[in-house]
């Protein structure tokens, strides 16, 4: 497959000098766009040489700046195709251009936005240039559209069954009665239990998951022959996610529907889609059959992302059979080229060394034994909302679904060691937050105890507290919001230390220095505002924020799970290099599987505010025991599918 | 139900504070009305004999109790009579109410259909440069002074181009220049939030999935935006019921109309303190009304606010905003 690829897309470019065998030739030029003429490239579903559905070529599009005659060039010259019923998935990082590419295909680009060359083909019909009448049209009825966030994309004041219907109204193809009825068959199609009623329901009696179906009904009301789907999962939780792409899945199956898939997330589109274009700073860099953007990727960034996806390394590591050398080793590997390797082994007699230091010959920093603190219970028959998860429950009987449903949580237990890092793994709703919290000494819990570095953090006096704060660190998931937009960096980080009052003006100004050194952030930025930093310089200013005065446990809460794979990975690589060089202890809160895998020492699990597993991070991930365990595990996407057999996907194409 | 009762219970409340606040106020102040009105030089009465009217009128007990005869008067329904003409309150106010009422209802009907005109032309305009006219317009609004404006209108419209007459005009004919002028002041606050939240409910993003399932703009604006929009201007709309009333005493009394703002002017001049305390109470009912009508709006409007205990919470943070501001008015007023 990968040869004959090489030949055909090494065809002359639709508009550029030909380009033959740069794949081979010349892999580190990432910034030149992957030119490559649909016409060129037979269609990769079924039939070759049949049209694709959507083909964009060479298509550039301008941002004019605010105050000026300039514009800034956000796509140069992006060109891809989806074919008949098959699923091509734009990969990218923040920033790269591939919403707007979204964007262009549909007119849909903002105010100050500008298409300065390119075309845009649906079947026949040229997209670009089209009135805005035309383009109206071809909205909704050619091209359906799945947008990223379900919570806010429903029109909160209208009933699903309105929601749905709009797209049949707005192009008046039926009357009343029968909108009525088609609307309860897309209900149905989508998998949404008894659609009569949700049809009534107000979107916010929906579960996230529910709503994106909902989505999903409205997009697909009038059978585009094309869905841009733009990070249409992002917003969800692994299991829901698997559910979602199933049903994507199924639309091309059973009705021929063509997928341009959006996402960050190579994983998702390894494991779903036939054919993946990587785009970075607005190009194409790389555009392949899945299969081989994994088995034999060509460009530099896309050999960068492979590396960076947490879930993808799991998947790398399994095929090597290097999976016995425990669950974090994988970064280490990073450390020697990350960049940031710096003096290893800085602090030495720490209990560093492998799965072994979580053993219980260490003592623990920290120790929770039965620990609560509910808001609210629902029992589980009760609850017949959410069938996203209800349908599941017939699979097995899990801890938690013997039990009432939790808000919060309920009876945790488990021991940190010193220089450990304890993962805690749920869905939204798990109560993974909550806990988070009472071992920051946040909130007070209501039953049971938690002993941090000696503290009982149910039984705290107020100087305990203070003194306690010094032990314990919290690091949020968004940097934007955790630090005030009016401090500079330097009075970010030396904040602690005031509110401390530690040392002079001089000392802090010194161990804000130190601080910033250890987290690699350059010296020149102590000056600037928030707002001039990239998140994954903001959330260094956090970590470095929590470190200053020298806590022994840091609680990260989903602390990595707002940055794009890369920054991911450098904040992972980080946090690593601080635990071996500063001997601390993480508590590591994460919806993500993957990240949790390759951070933590011992895990536990969390699902509706009960603890359903904990244990040693191998033997979660490789022998899990409880069923939720493992349908959390079987969710996390696996390009591996794929690559390994092409035949999934041949199945799914046809 | 019980939501209702408890509301009730909170206007009556409402009520109480005001009528105890502007009676205090007025007991602060010195001189009173039976001086305002006698002690004038020219009718020659000796210090004596306006005394004497004093203690019949009850102007010599202490404030308090004072208060508390006038207090229970209006639990009675019993507003007292004027110091300066010695007519019932209750009949002044019968007389001039209706006026205003017409007036009030006439302005406030015109001044919404102006905020949504402005709104919609200043976000969905075609041309950029007739949004940012439109965007501009409330501050403009704001800025022009009631008595001037109505002054103007009356320069250019009755004198001078002479549509309409504002000397002994018929019933519909005098409501028009006073609406237009009381307009000004109403549609500007209404206007600027709808502006901005048609501009924020534009930006949310199932606005975008309408549109990516083929609506042209209009389609987007009456089914997709215009509700979600139209909660914070309805706050809004209640709010400003305060401006109304005091935008009534000015406009009455630059086009002379008999109403509770020419009533309420005359009262201020001659410190006829029966007259104002009723005004106080009877602006303040206004209010309450107005605002409860408001919160009950808002569960119609919008089906997140009917379920459950989300309601009370945002009614009763908006009551501290409700029963401060009419007192402020009236003691702008007065």
């Amino acid at each position: 497959m990968s040869a004959t690829e090489r030949t055909t897309t090494s065809g002359p470019g639709a508009s550029a000098a030909p380009r033959p065998g740069r794949h081979a030739a010349e892999p580190a030029e990432r910034t030149t766009p992957y030119e490559d003429g649909p016409a060129n490239r037979p269609a990769e579903a079924g039939d070759p040489g049949a049209r694709p559905v959507l083909s964009v070529e060479d298509l550039s599009v301008d941002y004019s700046l605010r105050g000026s005659r300039e514009s800034r060039r956000a796509l140069h010259g992006v060109s891809l195709s989806v074919a008949h019923g098959g699923m091509t998935a734009v990969v990218g990082e923040s920033g790269s251009g591939k919403s707007t590419t979204a964007s262009a295909v549909i007119g849909m680009l903002a105010g100050n936005a500008s298409v300065a060359s390119g075309s845009v083909l649906l079947g026949e019909r040229q997209l670009l240039g089209a009135g805005e009448a035309e383009l109206q049209r071809v909205r909704g009825a050619h091209v359906g559209y799945i947008p990223q966030d379900p919570g806010n994309s429903l029109n909160p004041l209208k009933t699903v069954g309105a929601n749905v219907a709009e797209a049949l109204r707005i192009h008046r193809r039926v009357g009343r009665p029968e909108t009525r009825e088609r609307v309860l068959e897309l209900l149905e199609r989508v998998g949404l239990d008894r659609p009569r009623l949700r049809a009534g329901q107000f979107p916010h009696e929906l579960s996230g998951g529910m709503r994106q179906r909902v989505l999903i009904a409205s997009a697909i009301a009038l059978s585009p022959e094309l869905i841009i789907a733009d990070e249409p999962t992002s917003a969800l939780d692994v299991t829901v996610q698997q559910k979602i792409l199933d049903l994507l899945d199924d639309l091309r199956r059973e009705e021929g529907t063509s997928i341009l898939f959006i996402t960050h997330d190579l994983a998702v589109a390894g494991e779903r889609a036939d054919r993946v274009a990587v785009m970075q700073s607005g190009r194409v860099v790389e555009d392949a059959p899945a299969s081989r953007i994994f088995s034999d990727p060509q460009c530099d960034y896309t050999r960068r992302l492979l590396r960076d996806a947490p879930s993808l390394r799991v998947v790398t590591e399994e095929e090597s059979g290097r999976g016995a050398g425990g669950e974090r080793r994988p970064a280490e590997d990073d450390r020697p080229t990350g960049g940031e390797a710096a003096t290893s082994g800085g602090r030495t007699g720490l209990p560093w060394g492998g799965t072994g230091a979580a053993g219980p010959d260490a003592a623990p920093l920290l120790s929770v034994q039965g620990l609560s603190k509910v808001y609210a219970r629902h029992s589980r028959e009760e609850d017949d909302r959410r069938p996203d998860e209800a349908s599941t429950s017939a699979e097995a009987s899990d801890t938690a679904e013997r039990r009432d449903d939790v808000i919060g949580v309920e009876d945790v237990s488990f021991d940190v060691a010193e220089g450990t890092t304890h993962g805690v793994v749920g869905e939204s709703g798990s109560g993974k937050t909550t806990l988070g919290k009472a071992l920051a000494g946040l909130i007070a819990p209501d039953a049971g105890t938690a002993l941090v570095a000696g503290y009982d953090v149910a039984r705290l006096g107020r100087h305990e507290r203070r003194d306690f704060r010094r032990t314990v660190q919290l690091v949020h998931q968004n940097p934007h919001t955790a630090i005030d937009p009016k401090f500079s960096i330097e009075a970010a980080i030396a904040e602690p230390l005031a509110n401390f009052k530690v040392g002079t003006r001089e000392e802090r100004r010194a161990r804000v220095a130190e601080v910033m050194e250890q987290v690699a952030l350059p010296p020149e930025l102590a000056a600037r505002r928030p707002r001039e930093l990239s998140g994954g310089q903001l959330q260094r200013v956090a970590i470095a924020r929590a470190l200053v005065i020298e806590p022994r446990l840091v609680v990260l809460d989903e602390a990595v799970s707002a940055l794009d794979v890369t920054v991911q990975a450098q904040i992972l690589r980080l946090l690593e290099r601080l635990q071996r060089e500063l001997g601390l202890t993480y508590l590591f809160i994460s919806h993500d599987l993957a990240v949790v895998r390759q951070i933590a020492d011992t895990v536990s699990v969390v699902s509706r505010g009960h603890q359903v597993e904990a244990g040693p991070a191998r033997q979660i991930f490789e022998d899990p025991r409880d069923p939720y365990t493992r349908r959390l595990l079987a969710a996390i996407p696996r390009p591996a599918r794929t690559a390994s057999g092409a035949s999934s996907s041949s199945a799914i194409r046809n | 139900m019980r939501y209702i009762a408890l509301r009730i219970g909170q206007a009556a409340l409402v009520l109480f504070i005001a009528f105890t606040v502007a009676s205090l106020l007025l007991a602060i102040l010195p001189g009173d009305g039976v001086m305002a009105r006698y002690a004038n030089p020219e009718l020659g009465l000796s210090s004596a004999e306006i005394e004497g009217i004093r203690a019949d009128s009850g102007a010599d007990e202490p404030w308090y109790v004072q208060y508390w005869i006038a207090l229970t008067g209006f639990l009675r329904g019993d507003f007292g009579y004027s110091v300066q003409s010695g007519a019932a309150v209750s009949d002044l106010i019968g007389t001039a109410l209706p006026s205003t009422l017409a007036l009030a209802a006439t302005a406030f009907i015109a001044a919404a259909l102006a905020a949504v005109v402005i709104a919609v032309l200043a976000t969905y305009g075609r041309a950029r440069w007739l949004r940012r006219v439109f965007d501009s317009v409330p501050s403009v609004f704001i800025s022009v002074p009631v008595f001037w404006f109505g002054i103007i209108l009356a320069q250019v419209f009755s004198f001078q181009l002479g549509w309409v007459s504002v000397v002994d005009p018929g019933p519909v004919e005098s409501l028009i220049l006073p609406a237009a002028t009381l307009v000004l002041p109403i549609s500007a606050p209404i206007a600027q939030v709808l502006i901005r939240s048609i501009d924020e409910v534009r930006a949310q993003p199932f606005v975008r999935v309408s549109q990516a399932k083929g609506a042209r703009p209009g389609w987007l604006l009456v089914h997709s935006v215009t509700r979600n929009a139209a909660l914070p201007a309805l706050t809004i709309a209640g709010l400003v019921f305060g401006e109304l009333v005091g935008g009534a005493v000015v406009t009455e009394t630059v086009f002379g109309r008999a109403g509770i703002g020419q009533l309420t002017a005359q009262a201020v001049s001659s410190r006829d303190n029966p007259v104002l305390l009723a005004v106080v109470v009877l602006a303040t009912l206004g209010y309450v009304i107005i605002n409860l009508v408001v919160d009950l709006l808002y569960p119609v409007i919008d089906v997140r606010l009917r379920s459950g205990r989300a309601k009370p919470i945002p009614a009763s943070r908006r009551i501290g905003d409700v029963d401060a501001a009419p007192r402020n008015r009236q003691e702008v007023a007065s």
